[in-house]
């Protein structure tokens, strides 16, 4: 399994920090339908469609220009439920479709078109089809390595779909000296030069190498591709990312095509360019996918025209997104259920994407005695394409009622208690059910309550500590 | 009224000063003939030789507690000598120093002195413990008259610093190397010639030039006039320069003064002239030993007077802070002797007046 | 052991000691008896001594210079004429039979007429005696009067000293900011803390033509530089800062709010929360760009006529709009925001603050260039980072979890500025001098004049490095706030060349003389010990 995205939905995490998360994100007032979320309302509900204002409509392409699109964060593979991995892919599909709808000559993906560096070959096949359509019409496409889809030490399916022909892979140079210098490609004398991402933000310290007098020297218009977030922009969603400041990019590009971040953004900024973010196509978890309820994704049309550039901002077509939250607080188990059943045999499902977060403690009963697996049943038989339950963050004010013998040792205190929550729980997961999932915490809080040593960095331990995170992770998963 | 009081005295001594010329030197004493002022006997200094040492001596000594029936004090001898400007070394110790108990003496017109170095080893740089008649220091016979017990450390000083001369002249001093005293060559005192004599003797033994330097002189002229301030209007008066001596001033025939007297002017510009001494004056090349002494007076702290002495009186010299210290540590001492209280307050109440 | 004098007189703090000849003593000069124990003394004064009295020397000087000195010189100069240095006992060090030191300050006289020499490095050995070389704070070298004692760096506990504050003074051009350069150099491979520099001159990071902190080898992990500036260096990051960042509390004490202001500020704060800033401009733009008055609002904007609903008087708004509008840099011309400053309502600089208190969370040194904002401006980046920073560490402190996080500080040069007397409110760099240490944070402050700095915040300036200052008024507000009695050393700090300081602490048993050498030397120096760079290799381009 490749590295978890930065992006991912914490389950685990408390309903106060998902709801800082939301609020402190910047979206574009105009897309956004304004309502705070009130405690007295239990629930709340936002659908794409009341919201989001369709974008004006892309206008024709005008002799002599140069149109592209640019697409970043497709995450193909992403997702484990069979429905929202489709969905993911069909959205891609769409992006390309409209791309050549709306007539580009080439295509710019800026990194992560896969969720992992060898997704699963249905998931390939499905692309590569789409790109051979590409080839056929004779739309050159660019792509360079995402943090997702770059591995140090293996071969990728980009490298594969390269090999194949269908696309140009960006992101090409290598070191003089110190000096890191990047080998542009071009379409019709626009020079594309990209940056390519490697896992974690490791490729910073490329960035501190680069070249940038050469590139600088080459004529505009011109564009660089790069898959980073920058440390100007960094939205606070994306709180301990690395980030790459401004001053490290080339000056003076006609167009800084970037991916990473998932979150649409264009800044034209002074002395360098335009910089554009558009966001994922469909998204890679579950925020993402409570972003893309507020806002459909989608990616960019870009005219090149007489050295100016035009951006158009292009919807993806995805179901309706349906969020619903609920509080649990001060409710006993069961009549937090009845709230539940209640809503659900009630809702219009039909063709959505349904999420159902319920936060909150419980006054009394336990978090599995509110049966979410059932509501979600109802949920799908009332139509819903699929169902995402989040309910990391409900609690029960009994949870800490455990007996504890304190004749036994501090270790066998921690797995009792860790056996008896996870036998309480059910996941959707299997690996983390039963005893199976108390040993994957147990050894994860194990590797993690790892200290510093004396000797080490902070450096060396994050990337120490990470490590044994990881290879605790990798092993769960391969025992499936 | 004070000015004119002044101003009166003023016309008195200048009608004095008027006539200096007229006078000769002036001598009480008939062993000594004066002989009159003749600007011809003013002389230049002739070029030092080289390579010989100066060597000077001084003491100080000071009551630090007394009563009638005793008197403690204390005494330091120093020596400092030069040779070519530089200060150089004594094998003997460069200060003696010893408490000197004055007591009277069984026979009662005698005072006892009894010396008592800090460091035993010097006892060797000191002179015997002495009795001396308590008529040396008084000139009347009257019973009733103070015989003032602390005038006796004068003497014990005295003798000792003839008999430290003596010993540096012996084992420090080579020939023409010069001594220097300060003070006149005159003895006074009963018993003192002996130690001179002593001096005297070792200089010759070893072809020392033996002298004494007096700071001031009581010397006075026929018209009453200082002697030495004489000898210098002389010398302003007929327009005689630079640096001299003068001499001769007298015959001397005195069995207790063995020395040649000479006025001498050490340097150009500075307004004192000294009396200087001799001892066998005669046939030495005593323009030469001027130059000498004068080749040490050049220090800015005091031109036209030896440096050497300068040192050696500050080396000698007990201050009166140092008194009170020592004072502080003998009572302390002495306060186990019984009736001690009643003897200083015998002759102490001064102070208690003064310090009201 | 060179003798250089004699302890002659005196008495306790002050001692006169006799300059042997040929050796020349300074004021500021250490000097030593002893060998175990050791008495360390400082010269604070020198004066002539003459076996000679006054008049003499005056005739002989006379005598000289009137032309009749021919010939005439000092027989033995050195014996009658020489230096009376007047010296106090700083420390008094013993090293006891386990080889520790045991400092204290003097309360009895070395023996009297003891010989004096001067000091060596060993003597001080006892300074680093026990210090945790991780948690040290790096200061200079040793100084004796005007020499150097290279080796011997003088370091304090940099932990104690930070969050107890730092006051560094001097007139201008004493190498105040060359210290505090040299300081942050040593400081930034340590993780024990977090360092924020106010640079209103830009010269702590460094560029093409003199160097700073980025020349550091640790520069890329542990410095963090914002610059407004497009042409700022490469590794910079643009200082942009989201005006949801900006809390109408930041304003305290940096602008001169009035009550009626500060209730309208906080109403509309409540109303609009994070985008308050944007509201006010955003609203009246489009008020202004709409050209003509509103009937129902009678030509107001929302905001107002909000305002005035909750009695806030006429004019408030206008007012506090314009003080914000200046200190902010954003104006609003013909119905559109333009922002001349770091401060943005758009999208960007969003996460600049939180950055900066990560990056300060983590050890790092994040110097912030404000050389071109205005006085406000800087002042209000700075109010709102240290803000950032006090909330948090108040957070950790009620968790329990304030022991792990490393100490914050913040380099404020011409500290009066924001910690001088004001009549209004405490701004937050105030009430950091005050009770920062107990969440440790700490102010650098940096002056000319320590002067102008209320009585109260010098005296919770528990460290200060005292360099050269000629202002008699300025030296006294220094000496009579410092932690040791420094009431001798005030000819000696106007005496003080580049460089030199003297530092009294009270985590120092006395107040040490040192040189902070200049600091293109320490880089010269670091640079030459460094080790080649590894070869690069960019994975992953495989054509
Ligand atoms: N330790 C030193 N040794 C030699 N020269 C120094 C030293 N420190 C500073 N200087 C010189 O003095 C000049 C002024 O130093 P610096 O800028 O540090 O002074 P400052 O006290 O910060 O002045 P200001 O009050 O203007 O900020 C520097 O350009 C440097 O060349
Ligand atoms: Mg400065
Ligand atoms: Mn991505």
């Amino acid at each position: 399994m490749p590295s978890k995205s930065i992006f991912d939905f914490s389950n685990s995490g408390d309903a106060a920090k998902n709801e800082e998360t939301k609020e402190k994100k910047a979206p574009r007032e105009k897309h956004k339908r304004e309502a705070p979320r009130s405690a007295a309302a239990h629930k709340h509900e936002i659908s794409k469609s009341k919201i989001a204002q369709p974008p004006a409509p892309v206008p024709p392409k005008k002799e002599g220009t140069i149109r592209f699109a640019h697409l970043a964060d497709c995450h193909l593979g992403a997702f484990r439920d069979d429905t929202l991995r489709e969905l993911n892919i069909k959205a891609f599909e769409n992006a390309i479709d409209k791309s050549v709808a709306e007539g580009a000559d080439f295509i710019i993906i800026a990194g992560d078109l896969f969720h992992t560096n060898v997704p699963d070959m249905r998931v390939a096949e499905r692309c590569a089809r789409k790109l051979r359509h590409l080839k056929e019409k004779g739309i050159e496409v660019f792509v360079l390595y995402g943090s997702h889809d770059y591995s140090p030490n293996e071969k990728s399916i980009i490298d594969v779909l390269k090999g194949a022909g269908l696309f140009n892979k960006l992101g090409g140079g290598e070191y003089v000296g110190d000096k890191l210098k990047l080998k542009p490609s071009e379409f019709r004398g626009i020079p594309i030069i990209g940056l390519l991402a490697r896992t974690s933000g490791l490729e910073k310290s490329d960035y501190e190498h680069l070249d940038t007098e050469a590139l600088e020297a080459l004529p505009n218009p011109k564009i660089f591709v790069y898959h980073s977030a920058i440390a100007e922009y960094r939205p606070s969603f994306l709180k301990d990312a690395e980030c790459v400041p401004l001053s490290l990019f080339p000056k003076g590009f006609a167009y800084y095509a970037g991916g990473h971040v998932h979150e649409r953004r264009e800044v034209d900024e002074r002395g360098y360019g335009t910089f554009v973010f558009p966001g994922h196509t469909f998204g890679a978890d579950f925020r993402d996918l409570e972003s893309d309820a507020e806002e459909a994704p989608g990616f960019y049309i870009v005219d090149i025209e007489s050295g100016a550039i035009n951006l158009h901002f292009v919807p993806v077509e995805i179901p309706e997104i349906m969020l619903a939250d609920f509080k649990a607080d001060g409710k006993g188990a069961l009549e937090f259920k009845e709230e539940l059943q209640h809503w659900a045999n009630g809702g219009n499902f039909a063709g959505k994407i349904v999420m159902l977060r319920v936060a909150g403690k419980l006054a009394s009963g336990k978090p599995n005695e509110v049966e979410l697996e059932k509501i979600r049943e109802t949920v799908l038989e009332k139509g819903a394409l699929v169902c995402v339950l989040n309910r990391g963050s409900l609690s029960s004010a009994e949870r800490l009622a455990v007996q504890i013998d304190t004749s036994k040792s501090k270790d066998e205190i921690e797995r009792e208690i860790i056996g008896e929550f996870v036998s309480k729980a059910s996941f959707k997961d299997d690996a983390l059910n039963g005893k199976k999932g108390a040993e994957l915490a147990i050894s994860l809080s194990g590797a993690l309550k790892q200290e510093q040593r004396a000797n080490e960095t902070k450096d060396t331990y994050h990337r120490r500590v990470f490590g044994d995170v990881r290879k605790v992770m990798d092993s769960a998963e391969g025992q499936k | 009224m004070f000015d004119n009081c002044v101003s009166k005295i003023a016309d008195i001594l200048s009608s004095q000063s008027a006539s200096f010329e007229a006078g000769a030197p002036y001598f009480a004493d008939s062993h000594y003939k004066a002989i009159p002022f003749d600007v011809s006997n003013f002389r230049k200094f002739a070029p030092k030789r080289n390579g010989s040492t100066l060597c000077f001596v001084d003491g100080g000594n000071l009551d630090i507690v007394s009563a009638p029936n005793f008197s403690i004090q204390f005494l330091r001898i120093a020596s400092v000598a030069f040779k070519g400007g530089k200060r150089l070394p004594l094998s003997l110790p460069q200060r003696i120093e010893s408490i000197a108990l004055v007591t009277h003496a069984s026979d009662l017109r005698k005072f006892k002195v009894q010396y008592f170095p800090l460091d035993d080893g010097q006892r060797q740089y000191l002179p015997q413990d002495f009795e001396i008649s308590k008529s040396s220091f008084s000139n009347s016979q009257d019973e009733l008259a103070q015989h003032p017990i602390s005038a006796a450390g004068g003497a014990a000083r005295k003798f000792a610093e003839w008999n430290y001369g003596a010993r540096i002249i012996r084992e420090c001093l080579d020939k023409g190397d010069i001594f220097v005293r300060d003070g006149a060559l005159q003895v006074g005192l009963e018993g003192e010639e002996k130690f001179a004599t002593d001096a005297y003797a070792a200089a010759n033994d070893k072809g020392v030039i033996f002298s004494g330097f007096a700071k001031t002189s009581t010397l006075v002229t026929t018209t009453g006039f200082p002697l030495t301030a004489s000898v210098q209007m002389l010398a302003n008066k007929h327009n005689v320069g630079g640096a001299w001596y003068y001499a001769p001033l007298a015959e001397n025939q005195n069995p207790r003064h063995l020395g040649d007297i000479f006025v001498g002017k050490f340097f150009e510009h500075s307004p004192y002239a000294f009396r200087f001494e001799i001892h066998n004056g005669a046939g030495r090349e005593v323009g030469a030993i001027f130059e000498e002494i004068a080749d040490n007076s050049r220090d800015l702290s005091f031109p036209g007077y030896p440096y050497g002495l300068v040192v050696a009186d500050k080396l000698a010299r007990v201050e009166m802070g140092e008194r009170d210290a020592l004072q502080a540590r003998i009572k302390l001492q002495l306060s186990r002797v019984k009736g001690i209280r009643e003897c200083i307050a015998a002759t102490d109440a001064h102070k208690i007046i003064s310090g009201l | 052991m060179e003798i250089c004098g004699q302890i002659v007189s005196g008495e306790h703090g002050e001692i006169f000691i006799r300059q042997k000849s040929g050796e020349t003593l300074e004021i500021g000069e250490m000097l030593a008896v002893g060998e175990n124990p050791i008495s360390i003394m400082m010269v604070y004064d020198l004066t002539y001594g003459s076996q000679l009295s006054q008049g003499n020397l005056e005739l002989a000087s006379g005598m000289h210079i009137e032309g009749m000195g021919a010939g005439l010189s000092f027989m033995e100069e050195n014996l009658q004429n020489y230096v009376i240095a007047k010296v106090k006992a700083v420390a008094y060090v013993k090293k006891n039979v386990n080889g520790k030191y045991e400092a204290s300050i003097p309360k009895s006289l070395p023996q009297f007429f003891s010989k004096v020499r001067k000091v060596t490095s060993a003597d001080f050995e006892f300074l680093s005696d026990g210090k945790n070389a991780e948690h040290s704070l790096y200061l200079g070298c040793l100084r004796s009067g005007s020499s150097r004692l290279k080796d011997m760096e003088i370091t304090i506990d940099g932990p104690d000293a930070l969050t107890h504050h730092i006051l560094i003074t001097a007139t201008t051009g004493r190498g105040k900011s060359n210290l505090v350069k040299a300081m942050l150099w040593k400081l930034l491979d340590k993780e024990y803390c977090g360092i924020l520099v106010l640079d209103p001159h830009d010269e702590y990071f460094g560029n093409s033509a003199a160097p700073g902190m980025r020349d550091h080898p640790k520069a890329k992990e542990n410095v963090v530089y914002y610059s407004p500036s497009a042409s700022a260096p490469k590794g910079s990051i643009t200082l942009r800062i989201n005006t949801k960042s900006v809390k109408p509390w930041h304003f305290n004490g940096v602008v001169n709010i009035t009550d009626a202001q500060s209730q309208a500020m906080h109403l509309i704060y409540q109303r609009y929360r994070d985008d308050w800033i944007r509201k006010m401009f955003e609203e009246s733009a489009e008020a202004a760009s709409l050209a003509f008055s509103d009937e129902r609002t009678g030509g107001k904007s929302g905001i107002e006529a909000y305002l005035e609903s909750r009695g806030v008087m006429e004019g408030t708004f206008a007012a506090l709009k314009r003080k914000i509008s200046v200190a902010l840099d954003i104006f609003e011309e013909g119905g559109k925001i333009i922002e001349k400053g770091v401060f943005t309502t758009k999208e960007t600089g969003i996460g600049a603050a939180d950055d900066i208190l990560a990056a300060l969370e983590s050890g790092k040194k994040v110097i912030i260039d404000t050389s071109r904002l205005s006085s406000y401006a800087e002042i209000l980046v700075g109010s709102i980072i240290a803000n950032k920073v006090f909330e948090k560490y108040a957070e950790y402190k009620s968790a329990g979890t304030l022991d792990g996080k490393p100490v914050v500080s913040i380099v404020l040069e011409e500290a009066p500025r924001v910690l001088g007397a004001s009549d209004g409110e405490i701004n937050v760099f105030g009430r950091i001098a005050r009770e920062g240490r107990k969440f440790k944070i700490g102010l650098i402050g940096i002056t000319q004049l320590a002067s102008l700095i209320p009585r109260e915040v010098l005296a919770n300036m528990n460290t200060k490095i005292i360099l050269g200052n000629e202002m008699e008024a300025e030296r006294r507000a220094i000496i009579e706030s410092a932690a040791q009695d420094l009431s001798t050393e005030s000819k000696m700090i106007a005496s003080l060349e580049k460089g030199e300081a003297l530092v009294s602490s009270i985590f120092t048993k006395f107040a040490i003389p040192i040189y902070t050498p200049l600091f293109n030397d320490i880089v010269k120096e670091t640079k030459a010990a460094e080790s080649k760079q590894p070869v690069r290799k960019y994975v992953g381009s495989d054509d």
